[in-house]
């Protein structure tokens, strides 16, 4: 089908045809008044991601990683625009060259947190961990940055995306309810997770129409409880192990700590599975609540996700990236993405044709914005 | 205006920036000064190809056109066409390339050959990297730095070592001064690295350079050797690493792949960019061993001492080991070369020598 598409020549379009496209003025294929209801559509295919994939490997590592930035560009436009509603696709327009920033600070961030050892005794030690120290506390900031640039790189219908979430809330949220949750020892993490999503849906806009999240906090805890029950399992499975082996062992040396783990790692694999069980769910259940939750303007989402087949997947995914070292990570993840998207569908409350009628929001203003600190990307 | 239009017009959805709504329209070839017309319902958009941004088209996605105030001409078919692209415009070699990249680039990433092509490229480039250009960035590294650039770090090693393995020696005083005065005088330029005595514990009959040029001497050493030759020649081997500066391009190639990893990847776990660090980092060393070797050999013929010392003493110490399959599977992850390749050079020494 691609070899078609690529083949067509110039030569065969012309106006004639465009003369048939061109009737209506206004072309869309999912426009008529009786649609109450659309479903979220993914078309990648793991043949050509699979290429795709390959290519920014190879010119990532021929560009001794110069080329990452557009890679990601690559990849993540491969997965918007091959995901559409009601007949038209979305699109991400992000610069590669703001993510490159993006990558350096990051790098410099790394730099700075692994320095210790080899500046240690000169001054430039402590202007290192000054600069660790104000990058740690600037997280929140950033990352509402990064939610602002990806949003605003969103577009559907040619229609930008915009997130309008304050900084003050951000580190209300990241740092405040960050360091509560583990002072709390994670029972506060469902909370958390829920002001998270709170945060991210409810200061989204597509052009004028406004996300919110209809959601109580206590439909969070209800969906997590069986990650939250793991999660007192798991603790209570490690005290008793402390407590069992007295830890007294002096695990130095590095023959003794192989000797000493040697018995213990069908209980670490058995760990390694709950943590990943417990994210999965966590992930599938989070997913389920905030799609079936969220409204754009007055038109519902909903997800029929279900979170035996999502683990089902994942599950699958996980033996079929260890058996085949990676090579098939570009077929897992179109899986999970076809499933996850497929899954969502839209039930407009007005005539969908209206859609076509929302308009960019306020562009002066958002232009105004451009010239802010946005912009920044850590693939976060 | 229509002739020209009928050769090349282009099928196009024309969004105005403002609305959700596409318009179907035509979109011609440009005049002089890159002026494009779009033509949606008798409505003429006046565009300027300049200052356009070509988002490139990807899998089964049309490329499209970025203008400014979000007005976007979005292309129906695949292909992109050649007037796009003009050759003749007066705009940098740089920009021109890139709308050539931005065209082709998903035919590329489609094409078997090409991606066959890249593969071969990538391989050969990381094979020349690891062989060639991280080991000679290292040597020129090291030799820049100063000497005593990991003083710190041989200090601590020390301490670690005593405080695990190693306990004071059980040489006596006037012993370990001889084999200083013979090691400077056979083995050693001026100033002689200092030589510590260690009883070795777990270590066994062992010598090691430490990171600042110091070299260990364990005691089980000192008494496995049949002549003390044989421990100059130890020495000497020992010595090739302190004057080759192995420590230090040692740690320089590790983190310069470390941080290759991490900038390609992005990603900075522990696991995922140490273990191949660690793989590569071990065919170094093997490196390094056969250039202490030389340099023993070299010193050894240089200074008289008889060559078959070395080999006398390596194939003593190897003994032990060489029965059981664990030994032989360490072999081939071991930091030295396998002892048969090293012992060949100094057994076939010439006689006498």
């Amino acid at each position: 089908m691609n070899d078609q598409l690529k083949m067509s020549s110039l030569a065969t379009v012309g106006v004639q045809n465009a003369g048939i496209a061109h009737a209506g003025g206004v072309i869309d294929e999912s426009i008529s008044s009786v649609i109450t209801a659309s479903r979220f559509v993914f078309r990648g295919e793991v043949k050509p991601y699979f290429r795709i994939w390959l290519v920014n490997w190879l010119l990532t590592i021929l560009s001794l990683s110069l080329y990452s930035p557009w890679a990601k560009v690559r990849r993540l436009r491969y997965f918007y625009t091959h995901t559409s509603l009601a007949g038209a696709r979305f699109d991400f327009t992000g610069h590669a060259r703001v993510i490159f920033i993006g990558r350096l600070m990051a790098l410099g961030v790394y730099m700075s947190a692994n320095s210790e050892g080899f500046l240690k005794g000169s001054w430039l030690q402590w202007v290192a961990g000054l600069l660790l120290f104000i990058i740690y506390a600037s997280i929140p900031y950033l990352l509402r940055a990064t939610y602002r640039f990806k949003a605003r790189n969103t577009v559907y219908r040619n229609v930008r995306f915009r997130f309008t979430g304050t900084w003050r809330e951000a580190f209300w949220v990241y740092w405040g309810l960050g360091a509560l949750t583990i002072l709390s020892l994670g029972f506060l993490m469902p909370y958390t997770i829920y002001r998270h999503k709170r945060y991210q849906f409810n200061h989204l806009h597509w052009g004028q129409l406004k996300f919110s999240l209809d959601l109580s906090p206590w439909r969070v805890y209800w969906a997590l409880i069986v990650p939250v029950l793991l999660l007192i399992g798991l603790y209570s499975v490690l005290i008793v192990a402390a407590l069992q082996l007295n830890l007294n062992v002096d695990i130095r040396g590095r023959a003794a700590l192989t000797e000493f783990l040697l018995p213990w790692i069908p209980w670490l694999v058995a760990m390694v599975g709950v943590v990943l069980l417990m994210y999965w769910i966590s992930a599938a259940q989070v997913f389920r609540l905030c799609w079936s939750n969220v409204r754009l303007g007055e038109s519902r989402f909903k997800t029929d996700l279900s979170l035996w087949c999502y683990l089902g997947i994942e599950y699958f995914n996980l033996w079929l990236i260890m058996i085949s070292l990676g090579l098939c990570i570009p077929r897992a993840i179109i899986r999970i993405q076809r499933y996850r998207i497929q899954s969502i569908s839209i039930s407009w409350a007005d005539d969908p044709a209206l859609m076509q009628a929302v308009s960019q929001a306020n562009l002066k203003a958002f232009a105004e914005e451009l010239n802010d600190l946005v912009g920044i990307d850590l693939s976060l | 205006m229509t002739s020209v239009l009928t050769q090349s017009a282009v099928t196009v959805r024309y969004y105005d920036g403002q609305t959700a709504r596409a318009h179907a329209g035509i979109l011609s070839p440009p005049d002089e000064s890159g002026w494009v017309v779009v033509v949606v319902d008798a409505v003429q958009y006046r565009l300027n190809l300049h200052r356009a941004r070509i988002r490139a088209a990807i899998g089964d996605t049309p490329p499209c056109l970025e203008f400014a105030d979000d007005v976007c001409v979005e292309l129906v078919e695949m292909s992109f066409p050649d007037w796009l692209i003009p050759a003749d415009w007066t705009e940098s070699r740089p920009a021109q390339v890139r709308r050539l990249w931005l065209s082709r680039i998903h035919l590329w990433e489609q094409s078997p050959r090409w991606i066959l092509a890249g593969l071969l490229l990538t391989l050969i480039m990381v094979f020349g990297l690891l062989e060639y250009g991280v080991p000679v960035i290292a040597r020129q590294t090291a030799y820049a730095l100063p000497t005593h650039t990991l003083d710190d770090l041989a200090v601590s090693t020390l301490q670690q070592l005593d405080h695990e393995t190693l306990k004071p020696s059980q040489i006596p005083l006037v012993r370990q001064t001889q084999i200083e005065q013979e090691y400077e005088y056979w083995v050693a330029d001026t100033p002689a690295p200092h030589l510590i005595f260690r009883h070795g514990g777990a270590m066994g009959p062992n010598a090691f350079a430490l990171p600042d040029g110091r070299i260990v001497v364990t005691d089980e050493l000192v008494d496995l050797i049949r002549h003390d030759f044989e421990l100059m020649a130890v020495l000497a081997h020992e010595t090739g690493h302190v004057e080759r500066r192995h420590a230090l391009r040692q740690i320089i190639a590790n983190d310069s792949i470390r941080a290759l990893l991490i900038a390609i990847t992005g990603n900075t776990t522990h696991v995922l960019s140490d273990v191949p660090t660690e793989f590569i980092g071990l065919t170094y060393s093997r490196e390094f061993e056969r250039e202490a070797d030389d340099f023993a050999y070299q010193r050894m013929t240089e200074r008289g001492i008889p060559l078959h010392y070395f080999s006398d003493l390596l194939s003593r110490l190897a003994q032990p080991e060489q029965h059981d399959l664990k030994a032989t599977l360490q072999g081939y992850l071991s930091t030295h070369p396998a002892i048969s390749e090293r012992l060949i050079r100094f057994q076939k020494a010439p006689a006498g020598a």
